[in-house]
């Protein structure tokens, strides 16, 4: 997979905060470094790859400084024997370093916007991606001089799930002409306090993103489980917030935001608390997921779970609407590498649909 | 018995109807006159595909700012006005305003950085630059790219343009009367002093000239440094953490007029230069021009632009920074360094500008 070591590379505007010994740096000068957490765990996937493999790390914080001749000599003494450069990438530049095979790792598929910068971006620098030895974790595809290239995928996993902080589980108030008053009810102590145990049976775990929320048709189904969920103490169902692009990483924001998602559906939802139902301030405990059915779709970056949930999981419900989404699931299957019940599921055709040209 | 006719060539001139020129207004100025000088070429220029009369192109270049240009462009009140010659080459000398108007078009890169580094730009210069590449690149015979460093970074992201991507050196080329009207005026009363040219932004990289204000090869030192240029964006997020002894050691001019930046770096010990990149760095040729050396990141353009007359640094690294500027501010070492400045803004010059514009005039 890499030889010789890993160079890896930070999106620009990130680099642009560090202050770090120099353009290559080790690993352990990141550590005291304020990053975002999607681009932490990103960055720690690859070094722990490196480093299960034996493998030398380096950071290089502005691999556009390093664009010929000498400067490519200097990068190269600097990384001594470094063959293999890992660019995380936020959607919004990919920046090669000359001389070493450039892998690409997209690290946002769960960020709307950011998918709308990576397909920018491929569109307007579609050669930039040619000569690209992988994609780490990815399903890039796209076309040049009317022939499609998808780059081989380089699949990376934790064995164990990254934690921050252990995951709290918070009551559903779901008001969706209130966003911030439900989110203010679901974190408040008192309503933690009184929150009734889960009901038994198979849990539904859904780790969610703002991709996931900007996806109608799977917004519709999710709404209309937690409905079932609040309704008719259906099997328990627990929701993952998701990471907020322009959020503080604030609990409430994130439910508000899911409740915005959630009620943009036009599912009416009841005024009390849903029995059934559960939000997840992080991923849950793999001994909580064991024998859960988990749901994943293409905007999930499923990555951030280690093989440890996925393994213990008893069903994964994939979702796989259009060509994008079989390329997600032959990549997950890929991934996953392990024989764990998959069931397909299609949002969008599930919906009843009118044919325009019937009804007129 | 007359010669060969010259090739013929227009030129669009949009980028000098700027009020300020700076940039690539200058870029495009110098070009015009070394085609000129170089007498090798029939030129028109056009603005928007439209031919304007060379005589306005010539009293614009001679009052160095476009306001009255563009006023009467806009208004149409330039006599003369008239469709640009199709079958002529057409040599845009950045953006292209339209793509495949002409038989033969070529344009100019200056740098990738709307590409590589997105984030140091507005969304809508960003757009401005990367939308319409791709048919830029499509439609041109031949790109110019500022420096070999362009090159590379345009031939990395755009394999296909190798071809017909060629580098276009420009030149630093301070006006006569400058040298005697400085010498008629006060010296500068700064002390000693290094110029910095460049705004606060990211790209720019002052905030590791700022860190390393309190190294202590900077501490100790006696030099000031004089920052050249419009102020940028989060100036006073920058200075903030700057203690009252270190906002002494830096001044800020704000924007100035091409003298009195003559007169600064004149006076000056020598340029600093710590941009994290560069698509070619005039200023660096401009101090260069006036024997002064230039301490500056080893990045991008630099090393093919200063060669011998600079001390490099790390453009991420307060410690290299601290130790090149200490080498650097040995008077011994300027002086070494001085003569070599001069020889290296001699290389780019208005023939060498002017000379593979000839060249793909005189190979079609």
């Amino acid at each position: 997979m890499f030889q010789g070591g890993v160079a890896i590379s930070l999106p620009g505007r990130h680099a642009a905060m560090l202050q770090v010994s120099g353009s290559v740096f080790p690993p352990e000068e990141l550590s005291g470094a304020v990053l975002p957490p999607d681009l932490r765990v990103a960055a720690n996937l690859v070094v722990d790859a490196a480093k299960a493999m034996g493998l030398p790390v380096r950071f290089v914080a502005r691999p556009e400084v390093f664009t010929h001749g000498v400067l490519s000599e200097r990068l190269a003494a600097r990384l001594d024997g470094v063959r293999d450069h890992v660019a995380l990438c936020d959607g919004t530049a990919f920046r090669p370093l000359p001389g070493l095979r450039n892998h690409l790792f997209f690290y946002r598929r769960g960020a709307a916007d950011a998918c709308r910068q990576m397909r920018r971006l491929v569109e307007v620098a579609p050669e930039l991606f040619l000569g690209m030895q992988s994609q780490v974790n990815g399903t890039l595809a796209f076309r040049v001089d009317g022939a499609w290239h998808r780059p081989p995928a380089t699949l990376l996993a934790f064995a164990e799930t990254p934690r921050i902080t252990p995951a709290s589980l918070l009551p559903v108030f779901l008001h969706p002409s209130d966003p911030e008053g439900s989110a203010a009810a679901s974190v408040s102590e008192e309503a933690e306090e009184d929150m009734p145990a889960l009901p038994e049976g198979r849990l539904r775990y859904v780790p969610l993103t703002e991709a996931i929320l900007a996806d109608p048709h799977l917004a519709r189904l999710l709404a209309e489980r937690l409905l079932g969920a609040m309704m008719r103490d259906e099997a328990p169902l627990v929701l993952q917030l998701p990471l907020l692009s322009a959020g503080s990483g604030d609990i409430a924001e994130q439910i508000a935001a899911v409740i915005r998602g959630l009620g943009s559906t036009g599912v009416t939802f009841p005024r009390h608390v849903g029995t059934s139902a559960r939000w997840a301030t992080g991923p849950l405990d793999v001994a909580m997921l064991r024998d859960a059915t988990i749901l994943v779709h293409p905007g999930l970056d499923f990555w951030r779970l280690g093989r440890d949930i996925w393994r213990a999981a008893g069903e994964i419900e994939m979702v796989q609407d259009g060509p994008a989404g079989a390329a997600f699931v032959r990549l997950f299957r890929d991934w996953l590498g392990a024989e764990v019940p998959m069931r397909l599921l299609h949002p969008r055709r599930m919906r009843d649909h009118v044919t325009v040209g019937s009804v007129l | 018995m007359t010669g060969a006719a010259k090739p013929a060539l227009t030129l669009d001139i949009a980028p000098l109807l700027e009020d300020q020129w700076t940039g690539i207004p200058v870029f495009t100025r110098r070009l015009v006159q070394a085609l000129e000088r170089s007498g090798e070429v029939d030129l028109s220029f056009a603005v928007r595909l439209t031919r304007i009369p060379a005589t306005r192109l010539w009293d614009t270049v001679r009052a160095g700012f476009g306001t009255f240009l563009r006023t009467d462009f806009e208004h149409g009140l330039i006599a003369g006005l008239d469709r640009l010659d199709a079958a002529s080459p057409l040599l845009y000398p950045s953006v292209k305003s339209a793509c495949g108007v002409c038989g033969a078009e070529a344009s100019v890169i200056h740098d990738v950085s709307t590409l590589v580094m997105p984030e140091t730009h507005a969304e809508a210069n960003v757009r401005y630059h990367l939308d319409p590449l791709r048919e830029q690149l499509a439609t041109d015979e031949v790109v110019f790219c500022a420096s070999e460093a362009t090159r590379a970074a345009l031939v990395a992201a755009y394999p296909s343009a190798s071809a017909k991507a060629r580098v276009i050196y420009q030149y630093a080329d301070w006006p006569e009367e400058f040298a005697l009207d400085d010498r008629n005026l006060p010296r500068l009363a700064l002390g000693r002093y290094a110029a910095v040219i460049g705004t606060i932004e990211p790209r720019k990289n002052l905030g590791l000239l700022l860190r390393a204000l309190s190294h202590p090869a900077l501490r100790d030192s006696d030099l000031r440094f004089v920052v050249i240029g419009k102020k940028g964006w989060n100036l006073d997020a920058a200075l903030a953490g700057l203690d009252p002894a270190q906002h002494k050691r830096i001044l800020f001019t704000d924007f100035v007029s091409e003298f009195a930046k003559y007169r600064l770096l004149r006076a000056a010990e020598f340029l600093v230069f710590p941009s994290i990149y560069e698509g070619f760095g005039i200023p660096a040729v401009e101090a260069m021009h006036l024997g002064k050396p230039v301490l500056a990141a080893f990045t991008s353009s630099f090393p093919e632009v200063i060669g011998e007359a600079g001390v490099y640094f790390d453009p991420l690294s307060v410690d290299e920074f601290a130790a090149a500027f200490e080498e650097i501010s040995n008077p011994a070492r300027v002086a070494e360094l001085a003569p070599k400045a001069v020889e290296q803004a001699r290389q780019f010059n208005a023939a060498r500008m002017a000379a593979p514009v000839l060249e793909w005039l005189k190979a079609r």
